[in-house]
């Protein structure tokens, strides 16, 4: 069971999250970042597109630096 | 001589296509399809109760609700049952495409009093003119400002509704184009013991199939399992 980390791509009306129902299992997904099987994930990311983005780790923030010749 | 030639031609013709059309046909995925009709007639292979030792459990639990004004303007209409792209499969009776709601939209849980919500189906007309309607009706307990409020949303408004049975399973009432528009009476009750509240009701006609179910590999925004 694989896990990646989503967040909705838009701001819902009532700040809440939004539960999406499969069958009897539920998946929230709120403005911050939450983990959900990757299995649900792709299935939100083909069926709602638009709604949620995957949320992946940013590069570290140490910048290279370089001296000019 | 020429007359044989003609016949041989037409004769070898006849044979490539015996030959070539249901091979055809199967390409197209269109296997036990007529050249006069794009209509699929499924053989009767059987119908009986379900399984001994199984449940069978009435009701419904929970019955979430959609303006069709929500759902995408880009969809014609939905879940549909024929044309070119259907959403439901004839085979199990099971949406294939999840709702097509806009971006924010989520399907609202109502709360029915206890034992009241239900649908129901039915084909209609004499034959060759039949189709299915769907119905559906609950009621609400009490006549406060909250619900009155709520239930005014739903004057002249088209909904879809999803009603989960006891088993878990999902069924889809109403259409984007054949919505259910409730109707609602309000009873403020005699005395003690009488059933103050709305009373709701709806239904529509012209339908292809009776309610489908919704797939469980589908998401559905907003109804959840348990409400907090």
């Amino acid at each position: 069971m694989k896990l990646v980390k989503v967040k909705l791509a838009f701001e819902p009306e009532n700040q809440k999250p939004v539960n999406f129902r499969f069958g009897e299992v539920n998946v929230r997904i709120g403005t911050k970042a939450s983990q959900i099987e990757q299995q649900y994930a792709d299935k939100l990311l083909k069926q709602y597109p638009g709604w949620i983005e995957l949320v992946t780790r940013k590069p570290s923030g140490k910048t290279k630096v370089t001296k000019e010749a | 001589m020429k007359n044989f030639l003609k016949f041989s031609v037409v004769a070898v013709l006849a044979i490539v296509a015996v030959h070539v059309l249901p091979e055809i046909q199967a390409f197209l995925n269109m296997d036990g399809v007529s050249g006069e009709t794009l209509a699929v007639f499924a053989s009767f292979v059987s119908l009986r109760n379900i399984d001994e030792q199984l449940a069978n459990p009435p009701g419904i639990r929970r019955l979430g609700v959609i303006a069709v004004k929500d759902l995408l303007s880009t969809v014609i209409d939905w879940p549909r049952a024929v044309g070119a792209t259907p959403d439901i499969d004839l085979t199990t009776m099971t949406i294939t495409t999840a709702l097509p709601v806009a971006m924010g939209k989520v399907v609202a849980v109502i709360e029915p009093a206890d034992n009241s919500c239900f649908f129901t189906f039915e084909n209609q007309g004499d034959r060759y003119y039949q189709s299915y309607k769907h119905a559906m009706g609950l009621d609400i307990a009490g006549l406060t400002k909250a619900q009155s409020v709520e239930i005014r949303k739903f004057l002249n408004t088209g909904c879809i509704f999803f009603a989960e049975g006891h088993d878990g399973d999902i069924r889809v009432i109403g259409s984007k184009l054949s919505p259910i528009v409730l109707k609602s009476k309000g009873d403020s009750g005699k005395k003690g013991g009488d059933k103050r509240g709305y009373v709701l009701s709806g239904d529509n006609d012209s339908f292809v199939t009776e309610p489908p179910f919704y797939g469980s590999t589908l998401a559905l925004p907003g109804m959840l399992i348990d409400e907090e």
